[in-house]
């Protein structure tokens, strides 16, 4: 009983983790998106929703594949829960964290010539 | 969401229900209680799989069909010659996706052990869920990074 309930704390927090992360990026990536394409922001958004869609999926995907890690462990008491829980939710926060620095180093380093000509042209 | 919970929640949500529901009427009748009883979790897990699975595939390519049209035609498409084609082309390779993932979905619930349990129950849906969510997910972005090199 107490691992049903372990691992519906751990999707619970992890999830919610997910959501605000995604959230804040979501909000301020936008300007940055912006910026980036030379002030065009129906293009932004759509790429940024884009990115969004990308983000939740690959990273709920992660915390049910992170889950099924070290199941031999048996969570039988407070401890074993705590250390099942710091564990999981580390490797969550880490894979939140690497993918965020994946992300804006690929937004860093592109240079998206066509749409800035075609934003100046008009 | 509100265009998922009205169009796109059919499928997932019957396949829920009808999963629920077909156990608790075959229980009452003695011959297949037994038959069901022993196989209830692995009954439930395969259908919180497809469930869980469908409307994941379902809400993700409704989501990427639903961008703005004009917008739709300055990332997803080279040209603006014929619109209305090249949108019914995406249509049919969304189609064509959604069923490939479908089908892995199908497949995945005949690898591994059955759940005997709650948190067995929880560790195969939460497997085979995961893993298709990581599909779609590698899916969506290959296909934004795509679109973005050629901006």
């Amino acid at each position: 009983m107490l691992n049903t309930l372990t691992y519906l704390i751990y999707l619970t927090i992890s999830g919610y983790i997910t959501l605000v992360v995604g959230r804040t990026l979501n909000q301020h990536g936008l300007v940055f998106l912006t910026n980036h394409l030379g002030g065009n922001q129906r293009l932004a958004t759509a790429i940024n929703s884009l990115l969004l869609i990308g983000y939740y999926l690959i990273n709920t995907g992660y915390i049910l594949l992170v889950l099924n890690l070290n199941t031999s462990m048996a969570v039988n008491e407070l401890g074993s829960m705590l250390r099942f829980l710091s564990l999981h939710l580390g490797l969550v926060t880490l894979m939140l964290g690497i993918m965020h620095m994946v992300i804006f180093y690929v937004l860093a380093n592109w240079k998206p010539t066509n749409v800035i000509t075609t934003v100046a042209e008009q | 969401m509100k265009n998922f919970l009205t169009r796109e929640a059919n499928l997932p949500l019957s396949l829920l229900t009808l999963g629920a529901i077909i156990p608790v009427v075959f229980l009452v009748v003695p011959d297949f209680t037994l038959m069901f009883a022993a196989d209830l979790y692995y009954w439930y897990a395969a259908f919180l799989t497809l469930g869980g699975c469908i409307a994941a595939i379902k809400l993700t390519f409704s989501r990427l069909l639903s961008i703005n049209p004009q917008i739709h035609q300055e990332l997803i498409f080279e040209t603006d010659e014929n619109q209305r084609s090249a949108q019914a082309l995406l249509s049919a390779h969304a189609k064509t996706a959604e069923l490939i993932i479908m089908s892995l979905a199908l497949f995945s619930l005949i690898l591994g052990r059955e759940p005997q349990g709650l948190a067995d129950l929880l560790l195969f849906s939460s497997l085979r869920i995961g893993a298709i969510l990581f599909i779609l997910g590698a899916m969506v972005m290959a296909i934004t990074h795509l679109k973005m090199r050629k901006l």
